[in-house]
């Protein structure tokens, strides 16, 4: 069959004409319409923004080239600090997203009855389809002075006057882990699932312990997974918004906020760097996270032959 | 449901039952199902809440938030506004993500690979960012707060999680059946329609799912789009909650909720678990 396909596609080459041509330029109309809305749209308006702000052209009065907008974050150490919480915050997220994380997936590859573990992928999957202003809203909830956790601790005895879990940093990690926990789970399942017993077993007539095992040979494989799972999680933390401002309460200040904060004060050309800044910092964090991926993925490699 | 056959593993040089590790493994997986399904649960409670504020156990319980949730009539105009500006997301993307696809992964010329980073760079640009672009490049063609510049923003988002997905599909479909077909005599269009559509059925169930979802749900692109009095249902819930936080939110929250579940379990049920984790591991937020 493929030689006569391509014995067939030789004739057709050949006879040449205008059905060739033709069929030499199909893809120009196929990409045609895609590659002209994304000019037209997504590229121009990462071209307007990198405009708008040194030259915030739709501010009052006559517009004029300005730094102000990138020194403030050159300068002024409030903005370091703020560019300092985002960071943190995405930090301690992915440590936390990792540690509940890792031996999650961990242990739904190894249960053994596929209706729960149909039941455990749903509780997990379930979840990112329900707004993340409604899950957001359920941790406001559940963490106020009034809500089910402070009820339960001083129920329990644990405390007499209301842990402050809302409006604050701790509010903004617990909700945040949860609404990126599945982004971590999922790499690391598909990695995990494909583990083979063999090679424990292997480690394990060698004299390996159990730790030993694990820190030789299943971590080195499962990090690919592991590492994908941090990118999608930083980078997502980074530029959340909803989460991070409802639970924070405009106390704790990050880059998203600001940037909602300067759109309020229809501070296009602030609002503008910020975004940039933020997509730099992005683009950045994924460049070098990629190419440490690429040397754990070699190591798996060698390790698996 | 299929028969419980609790499998043994045949290894046997440990009894798995007695291990402390393990033990350890599904305690820590028990307690992120119960942290992962506890907001959407309380959310739930305090839907039939008496009390007009976050307080438990709650002092009674009424319906009386589904009653004022019906009066809310902002509300309802913005999720009919969602469901539009999502289908129509959705069904575009489907179809300039497959037409895309075809070209970038059945033809070759100069440029594919600049073409497929093009596509693909809004993927990692923050949402709240190009909401930004979106809003000054929306004022500067005079459309700000109109449905059609939410479609193009939500597309752009979307556009590129149809390509790698589509790619993707196209990439392992049987390439010699489409030659086949060719020889037989069967125009381009009638191929396409007849072999190569069939072939990635599950790639554009896939896509069209998660373009969605991610139109539906999206709010830091849409958040500068909308005027106060046209907006989508994500956005009109968050100035709802930052306004005031009776339990109206929960009320509409445990429809949402109900839409959730009854989509989740299709989609784990029919949807090879596969490609879930291949779009969940490409960011499909």
């Amino acid at each position: 069959m493929a030689v006569l396909a391509r014995a067939s596609g030789e004739l057709r080459q050949r006879r040449g004409g205008w059905r060739a041509t033709a069929r030499r330029y199909a893809h120009v109309p196929l990409l045609a319409p895609s590659v002209l809305l994304s000019l037209a749209v997504f590229w121009v308006c990462m071209a307007v923004l990198l405009v708008m702000s040194v030259y915030p052209f739709l501010a009052a009065g006559t517009p004029r080239l300005t730094w102000a907008a990138w020194q403030r974050f050159l300068v002024d150490p409030f903005y370091h600090g703020i560019v300092g919480t985002t960071l943190y915050m995405a930090v301690v997220v992915t440590a936390f997203s990792l540690a509940l994380g890792y031996p999650t997936a961990y242990a739904i590859s190894k249960i053994q009855r596929p209706g729960w573990a149909l039941a455990a992928y749903l509780i997990l999957f379930a979840p990112i389809l329900v707004s993340v202003v409604v899950r957001t809203y359920g941790w406001l909830l559940l963490l106020g002075n009034t809500g089910v956790v402070n009820w339960a601790l001083r129920t329990v005895g644990l405390v007499r006057e209301p842990v402050p879990l809302i409006f604050n940093f701790t509010g903004i990690i617990i909700a945040m882990v949860h609404i990126l926990l599945p982004f971590m789970v999922f790499p690391i399942l598909s990695v995990v699932g494909q583990l083979t017993p063999d090679l424990k077993e292997a480690a394990a007539d060698l004299g390996a312990n159990r730790w030993q095992t694990f820190r030789r040979v299943t971590l080195p494989l499962t990090l690919p997974g592991v590492i994908s799972g941090a990118q999608i999680v930083f980078t997502l933390t980074i530029s959340a918004f909803v989460t991070p401002f409802l639970m924070g309460g405009g106390k704790v200040q990050i880059l998203s906020g600001l940037i909602y904060r300067d759109m309020e004060a229809v501070n296009l050309g602030f609002a503008s760097a910020v975004a940039l800044i933020l997509l730099v910092l992005a683009a950045v964090i994924l460049a070098a996270s990629n190419a440490l991926a690429r040397r754990a993925y070699k190591r798996a490699e060698v390790e698996r032959v | 449901m299929r028969p419980d056959v609790s499998v043994t593993p045949a290894t046997g040089d440990r009894p798995p039952r007695r291990d402390p590790i393990r033990l350890v493994l599904f305690v820590v997986l028990g307690l992120v199902l119960v942290y992962m399904l506890a907001p959407i649960v309380f959310v739930l409670v305090f839907a039939f809440s008496s009390a007009s504020y976050a307080i438990f156990p709650p002092p009674g319980y009424s319906v009386r938030w589904f009653m004022k949730l019906f009066g809310q009539e902002p509300l309802f105009r913005a999720a009919a506004n969602s469901l539009i500006v999502a289908l129509v997301a959705t069904a575009a993307s489907l179809v300039l993500g497959t037409t895309a696809s075809l070209a970038l992964v059945r033809y070759r010329f100069v440029g594919r690979e600049v073409l497929r980073t093009l596509f693909l760079a809004p993927l990692i640009v923050p949402r709240i960012a190009f909401g930004v672009a979106m809003l000054i490049y929306a004022v500067l063609l005079r459309r700000f707060g109109g449905l059609d510049s939410l479609m193009l923003a939500h597309l752009m988002i979307t556009l590129p999680f149809a390509i790698s997905i589509l790619s993707a599909s196209l990439v392992s479909a049987d390439r010699s059946l489409e030659e086949a077909a060719a020889d037989l005599g069967a125009t381009p269009l009638v191929t396409f329609w007849k072999v190569t559509l069939p072939q990635i059925r599950t790639g554009l169930a896939v896509s069209g799912f998660f373009a969605f979802i991610i139109s539906w749900d999206q709010v830091e692109t849409s958040l500068f789009l909308v005027k106060t009095d046209n907006m989508t249902l994500p956005v009109a819930m968050f100035y709802y909650l930052q306004r005031q936080q009776d339990p109206v939110i929960a009320a509409l929250s445990t429809f949402l909720i109900a839409l959730a579940v009854v989509v989740a379990v299709v989609a784990v049920v029919t949807v090879n678990p596969r490609d879930l984790q291949r779009v969940l591991s490409a960011g499909g937020r």
